[in-house]
């Protein structure tokens, strides 16, 4: 009776599949209204999902509990990891392939594409734009001002704090490009004695001075691209840094009060400490975003001028030179400047989610 | 248990009738989908056999809808094929995915042949039929046929078509001034240092264009090329076999250099030029008080001019071409254009048909009729246009012998783009001109 059990649960699991890759060539096929096939396609893979866990488990169910101990892992976090590997592990390992072939990915050129990605004039500049210009500046500048009107705010009236996060949070509804055709007009240039159409230069020669071509004067332009990624990640700073101010307990401060600390000493000796876990989280979430950078550059000055970064190298050798080698080799490089953060940041996370 | 087992079972059996059905409509719709052209949609019998061509272009916005316009008659003609058009922004892209991923188009329109001809040699299209290749030696010059010749085979055609090096004024203004059109090149910058010592500069020049910025600047250094150089010096330069960092290439940037680096002869100086778009430095010609008196551009500069500018063409704006600058060299015709390639296994008759329609002198008459485009087929009626420029320029197109493409556009990706960057480094001041030149050879692998 058991084993019949077994070989029918089985056999359910496979006609199951079945079902579902049939089910999939008629949704995708077949000849209904779109609304119905959505419905359906909703339907399709929400129940898919269920059914197979709900046979799989059945099947599990079937051995002994010493083996249903070692299976069940396996069949709920299986295709999960599956889908990882197939779609994330894979790539990676194709692109490191890729990068070992020249620009037609058809003869093998060993590691040529890397003397490109650590020696060309190119990706030289980029390393200095992103290691020296976008993960300092724009990591520190977005966690000090994030820190600062965290603090701030939670020291006013909790209405006019309300509205004050509200409208520094803002930015973060933009897209980077969205904000970089913003800020374009900001720093817009016009020749001397022409009427200045940017924000900037309508301010500098308001007050009398000459007006600049911001985005050419190197390399300080990195700077004014910089602020963008700043006034983007200010506010996603700031409502994390509220949430842990609002953590730290009252009688803490209360205590230090008592025992004479001033307002600043309050900050740097109880509330900086305990909330360190999310300034580290955070600047990471941020170092990370930097290490990537692309969008602002792309659309603001083409990673001309001087403002080259590691991820446009990578667009402009895939989609504008077609040089697959040197593209995936970039892809590599950007992905190992990557990993050490990424690894900080995750251990931090394990580090507070155990505290707790 | 056994309650679930039986729910399970109702629900395994509900599906697969579900399934047993998708398998029956399945094969029809499917074969429909390849585009054999035999199948038949059940559902909508107004389709009943239409075929369809999909064709995959760079060309949107209202440049797209008179395309489409023009597709219609060809529709018109043949009710048995549909032409979908599909226009996008990120063409070079695009294509590139989608050849990448099997997933071509039956047309594509290269507005850069360089990317069809790396096509060609990947072996991802196929070559023109023979009828077609006799109807284009018909209907054009032997050089656009050239022009769509990769690896010794014809595989593309050209139908819509610009021409470049042509220099613009505000014909009121520069006639009020008593200025003529200059035939020589010391004539022009004669004219230059006569309109410097007014309160207007003599050029306006922008070449922004996001991560395509600079390729303006090459297009001027083309036109230079064309009257410097003979017309094979011009190929082996395209073909990268003649560097950029020699006398003949410094020799067109240093004559450039004349108009560009000379802060009083453009609107702005370098930094302008650096930073300003391309289709916004048009507009200073026609400002409330102009900027200039002359700008450099292609034939599709009338679309960036003012709307109340555009409507009255041949009142408001006169053109003249560069003028020659080596006396020995008779200038050449810088061109630019769509080329259409069919993708391999996708040569079905209705493609081929269309692809025929194209070289015809009938598929011009309702997009130049509208109005801002020219076309390269001989035996047009000229009338068609709707103003006595573009007649002019259509006119030097037809006719032109010594045409060479764009040439930025047909050199090889890496070194189309390092052109880009070097010009711009040079104008920005980033670099000096040697090292510039020396970047841009550097990037040819």
């Amino acid at each position: 009776m058991r084993k019949a059990q077994g070989i029918l649960s089985v056999l359910f699991f496979a006609a199951a599949l079945l079902v579902l890759e049939q089910s999939y060539v008629y949704l995708r096929d077949g000849q209904i209204a779109q609304w119905l096939r959505a419905l359906l396609a909703i339907i399709w893979g929400v129940g898919g999902i269920l059914l197979l866990f709900t046979l799989a488990s059945n099947v599990v169910e079937q051995f002994s509990p010493r083996w249903k101990r070692r299976l069940v892992p396996i069949v709920f976090v299986g295709p999960a990891t599956a889908i990882v590997i197939w779609y994330l592990a894979l790539p990676a390992v194709r692109t490191f392939v890729a990068s070992l072939y020249d620009a037609n990915g058809k003869n093998f050129v060993g590691l040529a594409n890397y003397i490109y990605a650590f020696t060309s004039r190119e990706m030289l500049l980029s390393f200095r734009n992103n290691f020296l210009f976008w993960l300092i500046f724009a990591t520190i500048f977005s966690v000090i001002f994030g820190l600062l009107i965290a603090v701030m705010a939670d020291r006013t009236h909790p209405l006019f704090e309300k509205i004050c996060k509200a409208f520094i949070f803002m930015p973060m509804a933009i897209s980077m490009v969205g904000a970089s055709v913003i800020w374009k007009f900001v720093y817009e240039y016009r020749p001397a004695g022409a009427p200045q159409i940017g924000l900037l230069n309508a301010i500098v020669t308001g007050l009398g001075g000459e007006p600049q071509a911001w985005l050419l004067q190197q390399p300080w332009n990195n700077l004014f691209l910089i602020a963008i990624m700043i006034w983007l990640q200010t506010g996603y700073a700031m409502v994390i840094f509220s949430a842990a101010i609002k953590g730290v307990p009252a009688e803490l401060h209360e205590a230090g009060r008592i025992d004479g600390a001033g307002e600043i000493q309050l900050f740097f000796k109880i509330t900086l400490p305990t909330i360190w876990g999310a300034v580290v989280t955070v600047a990471t979430t941020i170092m990370l975003a930097t290490l990537k950078i692309f969008d602002i550059v792309q659309s603001m000055t083409g990673g001309n001028f001087g403002t080259q970064v590691i991820a446009n190298v990578q667009y402009t050798q895939m989609f504008r030179q077609f040089n697959y080698g040197r593209a995936a080799s970039v892809a590599i490089v950007l992905l190992l400047a990557v990993l050490p953060v990424m690894y900080y940041n995750l251990r931090q996370f394990s580090k507070r989610t155990e505290a707790f | 248990m056994r309650r679930t087992y039986l729910l399970i079972a109702a629900l395994l059996v509900a599906l697969m009738t579900l399934s047993a059905c998708g398998a029956n409509t399945n094969k029809p719709a499917a074969s429909s989908d390849s585009g054999s052209g035999t199948a038949t949609q059940p559902t909508t019998p107004a389709n009943t056999q239409k075929k369809t061509v999909t064709v995959l272009g760079a060309v949107v916005g209202q440049e797209e809808s008179q395309f489409n316009a023009a597709i219609a008659d060809f529709e018109k003609a043949n009710p048995d094929i549909d032409i979908v058009y599909t226009g996008a922004n990120d063409f070079a892209t695009l294509v590139e995915v989608k050849a990448q991923g099997g997933d071509t188009p039956d047309i594509a329109m290269f507005p850069q042949p360089g990317g069809a001809a790396r096509m060609a040699k990947d072996g991802k299209l196929a070559p023109l039929w023979p009828e077609v290749i006799a109807s284009i030696d018909k209907n054009y010059e032997k050089v656009w046929k050239e022009l769509g010749t990769f690896e010794g085979k014809p595989y593309g055609l050209f139908h819509r078509v610009n021409a470049k090096g042509w220099i613009w004024y505000n014909k009121p203004a520069f006639e009020k001034a008593g200025y003529k059109a200059p035939a020589t090149w010391d004539e022009l910058m004669k004219l230059v240092e006569t309109m410097k010592s007014t309160s207007t500069a003599p050029f306006c020049e922008g070449i922004g264009a996001g991560d395509a910025t600079g390729w303006k600047g090459t297009d001027w250094i083309e036109s230079i090329m064309l009257r410097t150089q003979s017309p094979a010096s011009y190929d082996k330069w395209v073909a990268g076999e003649l560097k950029f960092n020699t006398p003949e290439v410094k020799k067109a940037f240093t004559t450039l250099g004349q108009i560009w680096m000379d802060p009083k002869a453009v609107y702005g100086g370098q930094k302008t030029i650096a930073t300003l778009d391309v289709a916004e430095s048009a507009k200073g010609l026609f400002a409330s008080t102009p900027n200039c008196w002359l700008h450099f551009q292609g034939s599709f500069v009338t679309s960036f001019f003012p709307e109340n500018i555009q409507k009255e063409l041949d009142k408001n704006v006169g053109v003249f071409i560069m003028p020659p600058i080596d006396p020995k060299v008779e200038p050449g015709l810088a061109v630019g254009g769509d080329v259409f390639v069919v993708f391999k296994g996708k040569d079905r008759p209705e493609v081929k048909k269309f692809m025929e329609w194209l070289t015809t002198v009938d598929s011009t008459v309702t997009w130049a009729k509208q109005g801002g485009s020219l076309f390269p087929h001989k035996g047009q009626d000229l009338k068609n246009y709707k103003t006595e420029i573009e007649r002019t320029m259509a006119k030097t197109i037809t006719t032109a012998k010594a045409a060479r493409f764009d040439g930025s556009d047909a050199m090889a990706a890496e070194l189309n783009r390092a052109f880009w960057v070097g010009i711009t480094n040079w104008v920005s001041g980033t670099s000096n001109l040697d090292t510039a030149l020396k970047e841009i050879d550097a990037a040819k692998k």
